[in-house]
């Protein structure tokens, strides 16, 4: 599977190091722009208040102290609501996926992920653009 | 008092001096009279001589001068003639002046020269002599006097007008002599003088004689009059102490409560007082003094106090009776129901003083106390009886010693307990039911409470081993109380069997502990999915790029990060999941509570902040580690529940000094240092109707099915047993603290604790053997820190060589229980037959073991389950080594 990511600036949101780690490193090799990283909702809204435009495609964790990746998706399907959001989370059970996809999520993985769904992910978003 | 001394001392004085003068005053008088005396009669012979001479030659011109004046006379050539014959006439004699007088009374001739001529007709000295022809003289003293030869001064002299007659023939002329008689006058002096002194010096004597005498009759004087004084004085003290006797006496007697009467040799009433005649009911007027006993008897008889026979023979008896010195009726009940008491005591020289007293109430008391015993009896005895009965159904066992310790009862239930009849035990040391090393202590301790009065169990419930007749041990809960009876010490104890309930409570931190894993099994399933997207995703990463070593080994060395966390997931888990014994003991709170942060992350959830606060990591307290990490996660769970939106959870420790707040709502707290535990919450608060509720029992708050309503009453049981408290703040809104106070180890025992932690420093020798060289190199690396020496075997066999190669003493054997070949206990026996005071740990992953009685491993070995604790394999080899161990609570 090949994918143009040459023009894409992501925002990941994420709390813990190693995914975090992982999806940055992934996004590099796969050839994007720009990578920012936020540490929690918090951090992630903040960012995207400031920098009106900048990101075009998010992907963001659930579960993180403060602001969860739910609060992040209603702030950014309001202010953007043009921007893919990829939710990235554990939470495996139904209602879950349910309140994302009531909230306009675009993709929801689960964790633990492979990469290659998320690239497939990533591909169908980018194609869809 | 008269002064006898003082008037004669005065009185003689004065007139023995008086005596001295008038007869010193006498003699001079009378010397001076006959010095006089003979001065006239030397001037009359030497005025005869001289007219002899002078009076044939001159007579005529002494006739003839008259009618001359001084001038004239003084100019006359007779005057010349006279002077210088008077002047040779008196050489040799006391004759210092000379006069011759014409018998008219004209000076004719003075040999001092200025009295010529002088008129002495008046003179009266002149006049006697001139008159009456005889001499007269007089002494007197002149300071200064013009003589023949010149002034002389200071002199006694006798002036003697002297006739100058012839024959009876009339006075023809007067001679007056000046003789100088001061040596003579000197003498007269003297001697009056040694007169005076001789007379007062015998007077003296005469007076100090009689002072003596008189001063002794005045000592037998005062003697007198002060012995008389005195008895005066005494006789006035006695006299007034007899009449305040008798009227003492009189009062006395009067006011007896009891009557008095007394009878003389004769048997008749000499004496009697009013309580008398009214106790025995006498007629007015009937009793006087002098009446015989014998009418008073008769009386009483017909009145029928004796009875209904007959009078005189009641009258006889009495009668007879006191001549043999007998009373007949020593007590009486007259008709009127009053009871006397009669009492006689006969007097020296014969009769009696009797006294009657009126014990009509005194047999009412005696009646009364009699009936009130009869009835207190009754009541000790259905006491007795119900006590006993309460003793002999009582569930717990109770025993009641002496203060030697001895067993004084013994109730069934104890009987039970112990496996021992009462007989069994009374009189014998109630440390015969106590284990070493307990047994040994118990009678110091009672010897030091006895002499300190500082109880060490009395008052509080404590949690000990008894030890069966058996010899199998129990633990049991014992309340002991001291009694004091009749200035007696002994205790009594209370003892109740807690094997039952520590196994429940054992079960229900057991299914807690299930509950709290439940709760933690959502937290840890998504950490592990995060650490497990590492790993796969990095391992996916690294397949990628297999070629790019540098990438290669960045996706591994992050895949090892990932695999490091979860392990310690795991074993945080596992240990927490192990089954253990239950067992309060020394530990750092602050690090265990530190050492839950990898457990409580996952269990609060990414939502909620965690945030650990641990002041001093090594503040120590005796607490059971395992309930205190239960407690936490109770609270900390309870925590992240009331939370549901997300929020902040600290959980921390540090020392704390109890506040006045913390001392009112906690009264059974100890003044002193505590180490505070707590978890705070940013939930919703406890609301009031609720907050009363939360440490009860199956009290919950939560939905059917997410909890028991057992975690806060664990908790709150947990800080109790430890000796501590909780307390619980919060605000609707604004979210909770709670907090575990436990009584933070005083003194010495930190040091103890951490010399515990570090294997004491005391360097003995270990030898580990384990099948796994995992095994061996970890425990190796554990105490090879602590500076033991640490020796490693595969198996027993090398086991038993090296113990057998080794001069210094191997001290702790820790062997896996399970090997292949030899198992852990074979080995163990085998290098104890040979090295008795060898010590063992026995490892083991089998979680049954642990729990197992201790009778099933050899004497003096310790268990410890795989995979172990660092701390606790260091905790226990210091144990063994040292001997030292952490006393329970």
């Amino acid at each position: 599977m090949s994918i143009d990511l040459k023009n894409k600036r992501f925002l990941v949101v994420e709390d813990q190091p190693q995914p975090m780690n992982l999806l940055t490193t992934l996004l590099k090799d796969l050839g994007a722009l720009e990578v920012f990283t936020a540490s929690d909702g918090e951090a992630a809204l903040t960012f995207l208040r400031s920098n009106d435009n900048i990101v075009d495609i998010i992907i963001c964790d659930w579960n993180m102290p403060r602001c969860s990746g739910i609060d992040v998706l209603k702030f950014v399907r309001r202010a953007r609501p043009e921007v893919p959001f990829i939710m990235i989370t554990a939470n495996v059970d139904m209602g879950s996926v349910k309140l994302a996809r009531e909230n306009g999520v675009n993709a929801y993985i689960t964790k633990p992920f492979k990469l290659d769904e998320v690239e497939g992910t990533l591909a169908d978003i980018v194609n869809q653009l | 008092m008269f002064r006898l001394l003082r008037y004669f001392s005065l009185t003689s004085a004065l007139a023995l001096l008086a005596v001295t003068l008038v007869l010193a005053y006498l003699y001079r008088q009378n010397a001076v009279t006959e010095l006089i005396e003979l001065a006239e009669r030397q001037n009359v012979i030497l005025a005869r001589s001289l007219s002899n001479v002078i009076w044939p030659r001159f007579s005529n011109y002494v006739k003839g001068a008259s009618g001359l004046d001084g001038d004239a006379l003084r100019a006359r050539p007779e005057t010349r003639q006279i002077h210088r014959t008077l002047e040779r006439l008196t050489v040799g004699l006391p004759v210092v002046k000379v006069k011759i007088y014409h018998s008219g009374g004209l000076t004719v001739y003075s040999s001092q020269a200025d009295q010529m001529g002088a008129d002495k007709k008046n003179d009266s000295g002149f006049l006697a002599t001139a008159r009456l022809g005889i001499p007269s003289s007089k002494l007197t003293y002149r300071e200064t006097f013009k003589s023949f030869r010149g002034t002389i001064e200071d002199r006694n002299l006798v002036e003697s007008y002297l006739p100058i007659r012839f024959e009876g023939g009339p006075v023809e002329g007067v001679f007056e002599l000046y003789t100088d008689v001061t040596p003579l006058m000197a003498r007269i002096e003297n001697t009056t003088i040694k007169l005076v002194v001789g007379l007062m010096a015998a007077f003296a004597g005469l007076y100090g004689v009689l002072f003596l005498i008189v001063r002794r009759a005045q000592g037998i004087l005062d003697r007198q009059y002060r012995q008389l004084e005195r008895e005066i004085a005494e006789r006035e003290q006695v006299e007034a102490k007899l009449t305040k006797q008798s009227t003492l006496l009189n009062s006395t007697f009067e006011n007896m409560s009891g009557g008095i009467s007394v009878l003389d040799a004769d048997h008749r009433l000499v004496a009697y007082n009013k309580k008398y005649t009214e106790l025995w009911d006498f007629p007015p007027g009937f009793i006087r003094s002098g009446m015989h006993c014998d009418e008073i008897a008769r009386f009483r008889a017909e009145r029928g106090d004796y009875g209904a026979g007959d009078v005189e023979e009641y009258v006889r008896q009495r009668a007879q009776a006191k001549q043999r010195c007998e009373i007949l009726d020593n007590e009486i009940t007259l008709p009127n129901g009053t009871v006397i008491a009669l009492n006689a005591t006969p007097m020296p020289g014969g009769g009696y003083v009797s006294t009657h007293t009126d014990i009509t109430e005194l047999k009412r008391a005696e009646a009364a106390v009699k009936r009130a015993h009869d009835e207190m009896e009754d009541k000790v005895k259905e006491r007795t009886t119900q006590l006993t009965a309460v003793l002999d159904s009582a569930v717990v066992g109770i025993i009641t010693i002496d203060a030697l310790g001895m067993i004084r009862s013994f109730n069934p239930a104890a009987e039970k307990l112990f496996g021992y009849a009462a007989g069994e035990v009374i009189a014998k040391n109630i440390s015969m039911l106590m284990p070493e090393p307990y047994a040994e202590e118990h009678d110091d301790y009672l010897a030091r409470y006895l002499t300190s009065q500082k109880p060490k169990v009395l008052g509080r419930v404590r949690q000990i081993t008894g030890r069966r007749s058996d010899g199998s041990t129990f633990p049991m809960e014992l309340s002991a109380a001291k009694m004091v009876i009749d200035g007696e010490v002994s205790f009594v104890g209370n003892i109740t069997d807690i094997s039952e309930r520590l196994a429940k409570d054992e079960q229900l931190y057991q299914s807690q502990k299930m509950e709290s894993l439940g709760q933690l099994t959502g937290g840890v399933a998504h950490e592990f999915n995060n650490l497990l997207t590492s790993i796969g995703g990095f391992a996916e990463m690294a397949g990628r790029k297999a070629d790019d070593s540098q990438r290669v080994r960045e996706c591994v060395d992050e895949i090892v990060k990932a695999t490091d966390q979860a392990a310690e997931l795991t074993r945080q888990m596992l240990a927490f999941s192990r089954k253990q014994v239950l067992e309060p003991r020394l530990i750092p709170v602050g690090e265990t509570i530190a050492g839950l942060k990898p457990m409580l992350k996952p269990l609060v959830g990414a939502e909620i902040a965690l945030r650990m606060e641990i002041g001093e990591p090594e503040t120590y307290a005796i607490v059971d580690p395992a309930q205190l990490t239960q407690a936490i996660l109770n609270l900390a769970i309870n925590g992240c529940h009331a939370m549901p939106e997300g929020g902040e959870l600290v959980i921390g420790c540090g020392e704390v000094i109890l506040d006045g707040r913390l001392r009112a709502r906690f009264p059974q707290a100890q003044n002193g240092h505590y180490l505070g535990a707590y978890v705070i919450d940013t939930g919703a608060g406890i609301p009031d109707d609720v907050l009363p509720q939360i440490f009860d029992p199956f009290f919950t708050t939560k939905e059917t099915g997410t909890g028991t309503g057992l975690g806060l009453s664990l908790v709150y049981g947990m800080a109790e047993q430890s000796g501590g408290f909780i307390d619980v703040e919060t605000g609707i809104g604004k979210g909770s603290k709670f907090t575990i106070y436990l009584p933070l180890a005083e003194g010495d025992v930190p040091d103890h604790a951490a010399a515990l932690s570090r294997g004491n420093g005391s360097r003995g020798t270990v030898l580990i053997v384990d099948d796994k060289a995992g095994v061996r190199d970890l425990a190796r690396e554990t105490l090879g820190e602590l500076d033991y020496i640490v020796l490693t075997a595969e198996n027993g066999s090398q086991a038993a060589e090296l113990l057998g190669s080794r001069s210094p003493k191997v001290d702790v054997l820790i062997t896996d229980i399970v090997m292949p070949g030899a198992s852990g206990p074979e080995i163990a026996r085998r290098l104890a037959a040979e090295h008795p005071k060898l010590k063992v740990i026995f490892l083991s992953a089998d979680t049954a073991l642990g729990t197992r009685s201790s009778t099933d491993l050899p004497n003096e070995s310790k268990f410890l389950q795989k995979p172990f604790d660092r701390h606790e394999l260091s905790r226990l080899v210091g144990e063994l080594i040292e001997g030292v161990e952490v006393a329970p609570v």
